[in-house]
């Protein structure tokens, strides 16, 4: 080790722990994701195909249970304020439970924390009763905002590969884009995105207006 | 003196304060710990600062295997039997047993062991999956087997909630908490994928397919994610730049580039073959294996903030081979011993008996708690000449993408300094201590960053302010 390091002392200690969580608390965290598994990328059109909700919410509770029924799974029983819904009819009040296989996912809730504001991309609950985003860390969207509160959304892929190719798929579909939501396809998003044109685009792609 | 040793008293109740409101505030979720091993031992579990894997002693890993078949087509057709299946998976083993550097070995134990409601057959067949699942999870939690698990049509991962998009996932059961060794663990892969159906669902040629897996049998083997060439993510997917290619390990977060085998590379990049070699060392001579010492150096050292002192953690380090820098490359992240999740005992109602169910966040049940391994690398690499590269992981790397000990990937502080080349030989270790420039000042720049360094780097760190003052002026 360098040298320096001989010269710590408990000052220096508390320091190092108090810059190590500022640093932390100063960082803005995207949406996160299950930990261990692998996904095929997906974009914004077909996770909207897939999902049976989509809705922005804020986290209201994020519980770590085991299954009702099957004890030896772990899931994340997770509740959300809807702030608005896209897709399906969650309510006023929408709730799910996912299947986490993780130990690092326990400690965490999955990164599900009370107060986020997230945009979910939900499949529709299996007969167990379990759900997901999307392609797990691609269908959760953290929102935040500028400091005119202007919204962002960013998935745990940092949006990238979002926008590819939903235009062609949009006409396959006999979908018809308006001009501005396929102006806003042809963009290839890294990092966050107006969270307005991604409602736009949700909405067109879900067959809305 | 005097003064600075005045200040802890004063200074813990300030970290108790920033404590406090951390409890308040909304934190990044952090957990995840190392780049290069994916489990560390905490002072709670295991071994504290030493990666959880496998009992090298205890070789062979032993698993079972579904007794289904891997694929089926959606009309029900089988298109890989039980017995291609398992050779699938065999093979997909020796992938990491075939380094000749690590010492792993895997032994199929047969079918897998009926418990509970799990009474034998195809896991996921007769509408039973979730429930032959969670019997198996529990057997696999009591360390009794590890499973592997086909689920040939989907129906399983879509009844545990999945969307269609997922390919196959490890889990760990079990570990042996005093040695902090795995004792347990499974795997699940979806057949979809290889059901000959481009169709209704997705399809990957059987390369891709057996990337994917095989990367998940690197978790299950303790590793963690890799961040090396990662300006492919700027590439064409599918179609990156083959000496990228060449040096993207398979532990590289994402699917993003053509598969490493049917672009003619070995299944696992250098850095793969590194990191498995450092976390199942081969130590004395044995048929068909190279002694790790013999074939490996290491690039040890600890990257600093601008002052020297302070240790910079989540900084990916690489070391680029000079005549071979994307092809031949290693890496580590910067205080991957230590936790990305040290939690807290401040406000608990008992701090000296802290519990969860008394304290909000008693941290990770991960990582090391030593400060002294905040920043600290250890990179193994081949012998040769090589030059270092610093950077951030990249913003996209989170969570289930993460790389190192950070569950959200903070940026690099401040810039690389431009380092020499350095060369090393099988069995050396050189110290590559790194100094960031040009970092966010410490708290107390005035004083004990000052007071530790040597006098003339702090008259010359003070020349260096007056002048940069001057030049501004």
């Amino acid at each position: 080790m360098s040298p320096s390091c001989m010269g710590y002392t408990t000052t220096h200690l508390a320091w190092r722990i108090i810059l190590f969580f500022l640093l932390l608390v100063s960082y803005c965290a995207p949406a996160s994701a299950q930990r261990g598994a692998m996904a095929v990328p997906r974009n914004l059109s077909e996770m909207v195909d897939e999902a049976g909700v989509i809705l922005r919410g804020q986290v209201v509770s994020a519980k770590v249970e085991p299954h009702p029924d099957f004890p030896a799974l772990w899931t994340v029983s997770v509740t959300l304020r809807v702030e608005e819904s896209l897709k399906g009819a969650p309510g006023n009040a929408y709730s799910f439970r996912q299947f986490i296989w993780d130990p690092r996912d326990r400690e965490d809730a999955a990164g599900y924390r009370p107060g986020r504001d997230l945009v979910l991309l939900l499949v529709s609950p299996s007969a167990r009763g379990l759900s997901s985003p999307v392609g797990l860390e691609q269908g959760r969207f953290q929102i935040t905002s500028d400091s005119s509160g202007k919204l962002y959304a960013t998935n745990g892929r940092n949006n990238i590969g979002l926008f590819r190719g939903i235009a062609a798929r949009a006409n396959a579909k006999g979908l018809s884009l308006t001009p501005h939501a396929v102006a806003l396809a042809t963009v290839e998003p890294q990092g966050p995105i107006a969270w307005n044109d991604l409602r736009e685009l949700i909405q067109q792609l879900a067959g809305g207006k | 003196m005097g003064h600075r040793s005045s200040h802890p008293n004063n200074l813990q109740k300030f970290a108790a304060i920033v404590f406090s409101a951390l409890l308040v505030l909304p934190i990044p979720a952090i957990a995840r710990v190392p780049g290069g091993p994916r489990d560390v031992g905490s002072p709670t579990l295991g071994v504290s600062g030493v990666p959880m894997t496998w009992n090298p002693t205890a070789m062979p890993i032993h698993y079972r295997v579904d007794p289904g078949p891997m694929a089926i087509s959606p009309s029900g057709t089988v298109v890989i039997d039980n017995a291609a299946g398992r050779t699938r998976v065999q093979n997909m083993f020796n992938t990491w047993v075939n380094v000749p550097t690590a010492s792993i070995a895997f032994q199929n134990d047969g079918q897998l062991l009926s418990s509970g409601a799990y009474t034998g057959g195809p896991v996921s067949s007769g509408g039973n999956g979730v429930a032959n699942f969670n019997a198996l999870i529990a057997s696999c939690n009591n360390g009794e087997q590890s499973p592997v698990i086909f689920d040939p049509n989907g129906n399983l991962f879509s009844d545990l909630g999945f969307s269609a998009d997922i390919i196959g996932f490890a889990f760990s059961c079990a570990f042996d908490p005093a040695a902090g060794h795995i004792k347990a663990a499974g795997l699940a892969m979806n057949g979809v994928f290889q059901d000959g159906n481009s169709t209704n669902n997705f399809e990957l040629t059987a390369n891709e397919f057996n990337q994917a897996i095989t990367h998940e049998i690197g978790h299950l083997l303790g590793l963690d994610h890799s961040q090396i060439n990662v300006e492919v993510l700027n590439e064409t997917p599918l179609h990156c730049n083959t000496a990228d290619d060449e040096g993207l390990p398979l532990m590289f977060p994402v699917l993003i580039c053509q598969d490493r085998v049917t672009a003619g590379f070995p299944a696992l990049a250098p850095d793969d073959m590194a990191w498995i070699s450092r976390l199942y060392p081969v130590t004395s001579p044995a048929s068909g294996k190279t002694v790790t010492n013999s074939a490996y150096g290491t690039i040890s050292g600890t990257v600093y903030f601008s002052d020297g002192i302070t240790a910079a953690q989540g900084v990916n380090v690489i070391a680029r081979q000079v005549g071979n820098p994307r092809s031949i490359a290693f890496s580590a992240v910067s205080g991957y011993l230590f936790t990305g999740n040290p939690g807290q005992k401040v406000t608990c109602k008992d701090p000296a008996n802290p519990t969860p169910a008394t304290c909000s966040n008693l941290g990770s049940s991960f990582g090391s708690r030593t400060a002294s391994q905040i920043g600290t690398f250890d990179i193994p690499v081949t012998p040769g000449t090589y030059t270092i590269e610093l950077e951030s992981i990249n913003a996209n790397f989170v969570g289930g993408s993460s790389v190192g000990p950070l569950f959200v990937p903070n940026p690099m502080p401040g810039t690389a300094p431009t380092l020499g080349s350095v060369s090393v030989r099988a069995g050396a270790t050189v110290d590559v201590n790194i100094t960031l420039r040009g970092t966010p000042q410490r708290f107390d720049p005035f004083e004990s960053s000052e007071l530790t360094v040597g006098d003339e780097l702090w008259l010359w760190d003070r020349q260096e302010r007056l002048l940069t003052r001057a030049e501004t002026r």
